[in-house]
């Protein structure tokens, strides 16, 4: 979301390879924190312009963590609840690893799953009840986006960089 | 490198093309919807009586005390699992060819599961106390027995649920958010709540793609395990014919076998009523018939594996089992399974029949029938001669077993009818990924 009284200037773009090249563009001007791109498709060599030298996405790290969760806590309940009511089955010992490695298998992948849809739900910051500004229907049709915030002298100056480097569309909102 | 089977359009033909899916449907949707709610009826009305007049109406009775149903939920969830495996499996190994299927496959596999998960219900003498089979604290201080493989199976079919749903959720998130930027009316409303706000920034794709990913590594091994835990109920007991250490990797090709034998049944009507030639084409179809006469040929060597070891082992219980099964008085059943599974599929060897659509609808629902009666000799047969000759007892159908059955069918297809002229049955996104654009060079 931009900040308040910034303007958004948003290029629209037909094809991906002068979206990245406005990217990069940007990016060598100075605008990398304040830019973003909206795309019908998941473009890697656009992620690179976009998040060249940054980290990885953090989603890994909350799968991880959810999958040792879901582990470790199905271990430790199948064990508790074998002891908290012992049920003898064929003379096997109360506490059976190989019978528990199945759930715990399964409750492995069950919270590393969730978790990982959470995390990304979180990161990615959806649900949003607000569109942000400068979106256009066309962008999840084919078209792609640029869009950089920027003080009024700014914006004026990056808008007809972005029509020299191809943009179709330009338009520059005021955010109050 | 344009590989044969690439299809050469822009973006906006892909939005329009699979958008148009969603338009008001036409008499043949409205034709078979309605039919599926009749077989949704009749299973309803079966169900109903059974549970009024007790588990008793039901054609099991000692010692087949597993029948029909047990043979639904195992069908069911073989079903569901070649739509994982075209989902997360092939995505892992970038099988182009999955893109236009995938999505059908996906809630193929949603609805199979949730079909699925019914029967073992069903089967309960009192199926409102099945929520018995979960480890909550209750009055009683009873725990459930981790030890048994129907529980198991409880923690596999509600994982795979689950991940399923999840899975299938977030690809579909930005088609509907695709779908949303075209809709009017109340599915502008219905699209814009179930889209979440996606918009397709550099920021959202990033963590999307991460977590697709992760999504595929997740379902990849789940798949694999929740079929072995399936074969496990069998397995892990001592009844002839079940006592196999082969059953995890059996019934996991199996389960692709007639997943993907369901995936060209409802692809074939659903190409030609959505004028969908342009994506799923006749190479797609060709690659699925490869992996069906693989897993043929699996199934095929576990049939025949398992006469081998009965013969090998020297126990007279497993050699009476597998007599029993080709020469015994169910042998119509066994014979079934041979020729729908073995021999059937061999046309596959011919690319005149491979590229023929006509017979591969045709063989895609021989299959599903041979892997029913599959599941339905492994259950059947082996429940009805075990070790004594006392013992043993034949199984008689009855009208509810078939009525629950065939109520099934129509439950899963009803779903899938909703589902496709809701939601896009075909992936946008995914097949913009795969496109090549007019005048592209490489």
């Amino acid at each position: 979301m931009a900040a308040k009284n910034e303007y958004v200037v948003t290029g629209e773009f037909g094809n991906v390879k002068d979206a990245i090249a406005a990217v990069r563009a940007m990016r060598a001007a100075g605008h990398e924190d304040r830019l973003e791109v909206f795309s019908p498709i998941p473009e890697h060599h656009l992620e690179e312009a976009l998040y060249e030298g940054r980290k990885r996405s953090p989603v890994r790290r909350f799968v991880l963590l959810g999958g040792l969760t879901g582990c470790l806590g199905a271990f430790l309940f199948t064990s508790w609840m074998s002891v908290d009511y012992p049920l003898r089955v064929s003379a096997k010992p109360l506490i059976s690893i190989p019978a528990f490695v199945v759930i715990a298998f399964e409750c492995t992948i069950l919270l590393g799953g969730i978790s990982n849809l959470l995390s990304m739900f979180h990161f990615s910051r959806v649900p949003s009840l607000f569109r942000p500004v400068g979106y256009r229907p066309v962008f999840s049709e084919g078209h792609f986006g640029v869009s950089v915030r920027a003080s009024k002298e700014q914006g004026e100056e990056i808008g007809s960089r972005l029509s020299e480097l191809g943009a179709e569309g330009v338009e520059v909102k005021y955010v109050r | 490198m344009p590989a044969y089977g690439a299809i050469t359009v822009d973006y906006k033909t892909v939005n329009d093309d699979i958008l148009a899916t969603l338009e008001p449907p036409k008499i043949g949707w409205y034709l078979g919807f309605a039919l599926a709610l009749c077989l949704v009826a009749i299973g309803a009305y079966s169900w109903i009586y059974q549970v009024m007049n007790g588990l008793g109406v039901a054609g099991i009775s000692h010692p087949v005390m597993w029948g029909v149903y047990i043979t639904d939920f195992v069908f069911w969830v073989g079903i569901a699992h070649s739509g994982t495996l075209i989902s997360a499996v092939l995505y892992l190994f970038r099988a182009k060819w999955r893109v236009p299927i995938y999505r059908i496959a996906e809630a193929m596999t949603v609805f199979a599961v949730m079909t699925a998960g019914l029967f073992p219900i069903i089967h309960l003498g009192r199926p409102w106390n099945f929520y018995w089979l979960l480890p909550y604290p209750n009055q009683r201080y009873l725990w459930v027995n981790f030890k048994s493989p129907l529980l198991w199976d409880v923690f596999a079919v509600s994982t795979y649920l689950t991940i399923s749903v999840l899975f299938f959720i977030t690809g579909l998130i930005p088609d509907i958010a695709a779908a949303r930027d075209k809709a009017t009316g109340p599915r502008k409303l219905l699209y814009s709540i179930t889209s979440l706000g996606w918009r397709g920034t550099g920021r959202q794709w990033r963590h999307y793609v991460a977590a697709y990913g992760f999504f595929a590594a997740l379902a990849t091994p789940l798949v694999l395990s929740v079929h072995s835990v399936v074969s496990w109920d069998f397995a892990m007991s001592n009844v002839p014919g079940w006592h196999t250490t082969i059953f995890p990797p059996y019934f996991v090709a199996g389960a692709i076998f007639s997943g993907l034998a369901m995936v060209i049944t409802i692809t074939i009507p659903m190409r030609k009523a959505f004028k969908l030639e342009k994506y799923l084409t006749l190479w797609h179809y060709e690659k699925m018939c490869q992996l069906i006469l693989f897993t043929s040929g699996i199934v095929t060597y576990a049939y025949s594996i398992e006469f081998f070891i009965a013969w090998y082992s020297n126990n007279i219980f497993e050699r009476y089992q597998f007599w029993f099964r080709p020469f015994g008085y169910m042998k119509f059943a066994f014979w079934m399974m041979v020729f729908c599974n073995c021999i059937a599929p061999l046309t596959l060897w011919w690319k005149k029949w491979r590229t023929n659509l006509t017979w591969l609808f045709i063989l895609s629902i021989i299959i599903n029938i041979g892997m029913w009666f599959e599941r339905f000799n492994i259950i059947l047969q082996s429940l009805t001669v075990e070790y004594i000759p006392y013992a043993w007892g034949p199984y008689t159908l009855s009208w509810i077993d078939l009525g629950i059955t065939v109520g099934s069918f129509g439950w899963f297809f009803m779903w899938l009818l909703m589902f496709i002229k809701i939601f896009p049955s075909v992936s946008l996104t995914e097949v913009k990924e795969v496109v090549e654009l007019p005048g592209a060079a490489h």
